[in-house]
């Protein structure tokens, strides 16, 4: 789109009120959604949570095929389609909604590189466990990646899923790491993270900014899913203060929602609510 | 540490050690802390121990290859940059190194491997002229064949066949990342007060190329030029830590003992080139006169040999 006709549809985008009907699309909870995705789409609802924006979440399985860049969540609101939470935060932003503006230049250069710091590093790391780890690939994700579709359609879908991870790992160089080198940077994350959440409520004090949601969805994440072993959770498990953060979190926010909570709904059969 | 580290690395060029941001990271990282590394700066990345560069050559584990296996090698010899920093800015070094290599990395080697204009006109011309004969006719575009799949897969495919688009998005938010890291260095010597640390080797290698080279078309160099206190940042460190190795290009003679190293190395190839291919040159004309008969060699008693052809060549010619 050419600046004038981004321009234009910001106009549009900040002229219409956010609708009733906003939907945020994903994967099916139960079968197919795989970890990483999962987050993302969490993350996506706990930044809209806290905006005070309703929105309904609905499950497709072809959810990743619908989005504009390939990416899960999208949302669609009005006739607009949005996918991931960069994106999704400038576009609520250029609806009125935004949680960081009370933050200084310093502080706002912090918060986008603690983003890019859990996009880095935890995201990453995520895809490696899903894709790359034999035992994780076998028992867990090929099921589920391919589930609603039938044989052999589903085997393809998950191997050229696969394939195509596999080589942004190594575009990226994290094919010649082991698992105990991904588990270490996930350790190293989260004590970056904690140190910089630190006894805060939240990363920026009072108020919760994209940043906390996005910690938020990946985290809860790691906790609640069950996969092959427990030393991804475990490695979370180890700071306190950021298991306290995303239990403060899922009570402000996520606790209207009872039974069919997206944050606490079943994935890869969850435990639901965090261990204490 | 008995013997030195051996570093390979690429070498200098645009008035920088090293024209590479992977092996100018550890370099400077080298530098800050004062780790005695015997430094080869070559042109040809198959010097390497490990094939590519920068490559660093050690007694306890091989050969690392990578710019954050070579950093976190030295640290565990107890060259550590970050020793003094709180445990609240080591955490913000790991945030704002992810924010470098997420956002301004992939559009820096977009600036100098991708776009069309500088990579015909600047960067290709660098890399084919320092690197030897014949490796320079295939090297540059096999680098920019994977410099441009690695973009494709960060990207995303649709995302590089609309240049506009991307030109939009990718560069604004470089543009962004590099007004935030301005914004945090604020009026500072380094990053975390005054002496540097592992963030200022980061920060410093991704942008001194883009501050030093002369690119035809650079956009993301004018936004960054305009930036002072990162330019000012960039040369302090440069007249700082490497005052005399403001690399010249590789043919001409660099000045530090580091790289005489280097230096006599590549002279033996040059040389050795030179003389090859004169010789090749010599055994062509010989080979050539031989076959053609302008020359020919008659086994007969020594002395008498010479002059009985000619005196008979010139009877012959007498008689016509």
């Amino acid at each position: 789109m050419s600046l004038v006709a981004e321009a234009f549809v910001t106009q549009i985008a900040a002229a219409e009120p956010w609708p009733e009907n906003a939907a945020l699309y994903q994967q099916l909870k139960e079968e197919q959604i795989l970890l990483s995705d999962n987050a993302s789409s969490l993350a996506v609802q706990a930044f809209l949570q806290m905006c005070n924006l309703p929105v309904q979440v609905v499950c497709r399985a072809n959810a990743e095929y619908m989005s504009p860049s390939g990416k899960v969540p999208f949302i669609r609101v009005g006739n607009q389609v949005v996918s991931e939470l960069g994106p999704i935060v400038q576009f609520v932003k250029a609806k009125g909604h935004s949680l960081s503006d009370g933050l200084d230049e310093v502080q706002k250069a912090e918060m986008k590189a603690y983003m890019e710091l859990v996009n880095n590093m935890l995201l990453t790391a995520e895809l490696y466990l899903q894709w790359c780890d034999g035992t994780t690939v076998e028992e867990i994700t090929h099921p589920r990646y391919g589930s609603p579709y039938p044989w052999p359609l589903n085997r393809i879908l998950a191997y050229q899923k696969q394939w195509e991870v596999k080589r942004k790992m190594k575009a990226i160089g994290w094919a010649g790491k082991s698992l105990e080198q991904v588990l270490e940077d996930v350790d190293q994350c989260c004590q970056a993270l904690s140190q910089r959440l630190g006894t805060q409520p939240y990363f920026f004090n009072k108020q919760p900014t994209e940043l906390d949601a996005l910690v938020f969805g990946h985290l809860f994440t790691i906790l609640t899913t069950q996969l092959t072993s427990d030393e991804l959770s475990e490695k979370v498990k180890n700071y306190s203060n950021l298991v306290a953060f995303c239990r403060r979190i899922e009570q402000h926010y996520f606790e209207d929602h009872d039974k069919d909570s997206s944050a606490s709904a079943a994935s890869k059969s969850s435990k639901g609510y965090l261990p204490s | 540490m008995a013997a030195p580290m051996e570093l390979f690395c690429w070498a200098g060029g645009w008035g920088l050690p090293s024209v590479d941001p992977d092996c100018l990271a550890v370099l400077t990282y080298a530098r800050f802390t004062g780790a005695p590394l015997k430094v080869h700066k070559v042109t040809n990345p198959w010097r390497s121990p490990s094939g590519c560069l920068p490559a660093l050559k050690t007694k306890e584990e091989g050969v690392l290859s990578q710019m954050h296996q070579i950093i976190t090698h030295l640290r565990k010899q107890k060259y550590n940059a970050d020793y003094d920093l709180s445990a609240r800015q080591g955490a913000d070094t790991l945030a704002f190194v992810s924010l470098l290599e997420e956002k301004l990395l992939p559009v820096l080697i977009h600036t100098f491997w991708v776009d069309a204009k500088n990579y015909v006109e600047h960067t290709r011309k660098w890399y084919a002229d320092a690197i030897p004969f014949p490796l320079n006719f295939f090297l540059p575009n096999r680098m920019h064949k994977q410099h441009l799949e690695r973009l494709q897969l960060i990207w995303g495919d649709s995302c590089l066949e609309d240049e506009e688009e991307l030109e939009k998005e990718m560069y604004r938010e470089a543009r962004e990342c590099l007004t935030l890291l301005s914004q945090r260095l604020g009026d500072q010597k380094f990053f975390f007060g005054d002496s540097p640390a592992s963030l200022d080797a980061f920060v410093f290698s991704h942008l001194a190329p883009l501050l030093k080279a002369k690119l035809p078309s650079g956009k993301l160099q004018q936004h960054l030029k305009s930036l002072q206190n990162l330019c000012d940042y960039c040369s302090s460190i440069l007249s700082l830590y490497f005052p005399w190795d403001g690399g010249d290009a590789p043919s001409s003679a660099p000045k530090t003992s580091a790289s005489q190293g280097a230096e006599t190395e590549e002279e033996p190839y040059k040389r050795r080139s030179q003389i090859l291919s004169v010789l090749v040159g010599l055994a062509a004309m010989i080979g050539y006169a031989f076959l053609s008969g302008i020359v020919s060699i008659q086994r007969g008693p020594p002395g008498a040999a010479g002059p009985r052809p000619i005196a008979m060549e010139e009877e012959e010619e007498e008689e016509e």
